[in-house]
């Protein structure tokens, strides 16, 4: 089955690209989807230890599992409250 | 109401939308570009936005103020694209009966906003550049 995979931030500019497709088992979850992507882009791979991972346009566990046709992004670190 | 926008912020308009004749206070809170981050000298700000998202987690956002307090509106406004110092990136009012609530339901929203909404700034340097990384984001029951 097919997602689609959007890059933001500092992710959309070391991937090069905006979103692509990617093709996935069945039943592959949140998880594996970022271990396909590891592979597909080094370049991402040390990021890929502080995304946050959004399903359509909601937060998702890592356990999540994956339907054809999810839009699926990955979300870099953002500025945080704490200095106020 | 929620809303992301590419040209200056308008506060008129936020604030027409607070019109509300039982409502005593009204507290407006604007987020500008500021001229240092960490000893660095800042020049200007780009702003990118997952915008789908980011209007789903501000709508969450208001949604749970609305429950928290009893307020009578809330407006919230981001700025998305490039910013020069000065400029307001992001402006939440809030109107209720008395000023307490209105304090604390605008104080949650940009505290919350921070920590969900999917907005990232990058930091331009007389020197460089570097997008500004203070937290995974999460949701806003997590």
């Amino acid at each position: 089955m097919k997602i689609k995979l959007k890059f933001f931030g500092q992710l959309r500019e070391l991937a090069k690209l905006q979103e692509t497709e990617i093709e996935v088992r069945v039943d592959a979850t949140v998880n594996d989807l970022k271990g396909i992507v590891a592979e597909r882009f080094p370049s991402l791979r040390a990021h890929l230890k502080v995304v946050s991972v959004a399903v359509n346009n909601e937060y998702a566990a890592k356990e999540t599992i994956l339907k054809d046709g999810d839009e699926v992004a990955l979300l870099p670190p953002i500025s945080g409250g704490s200095s106020w | 109401m929620v809303k992301l926008v590419s040209e200056k912020i308008s506060i008129d308009e936020i604030l027409d939308g607070m019109e509300d004749h039982s409502s005593g206070g009204v507290v407006l809170f604007l987020g500008r570009v500021r001229d240092h981050a960490e000893g660095r000298r800042v020049t200007k700000m780009d702003y990118e936005a997952y915008p789908e998202m980011a209007l789903k987690t501000m709508q969450e956002i208001e949604d749970a103020a609305f429950q928290r307090w009893p307020i009578k509106k809330i407006v919230m406004v981001h700025r998305i694209g490039k910013l020069q110092l000065g400029d307001v990136s992001v402006a939440i009012a809030v109107a209720s009966a008395h000023r307490k609530d209105a304090f604390a339901a605008c104080r949650f929203a940009i505290d919350a906003l921070k920590e969900t909404v999917p907005i990232w700034k990058k930091e331009y340097f007389v020197d460089g550049e570097a997008w500004v990384e203070g937290m995974i984001p999460k949701g806003l029951m997590d």
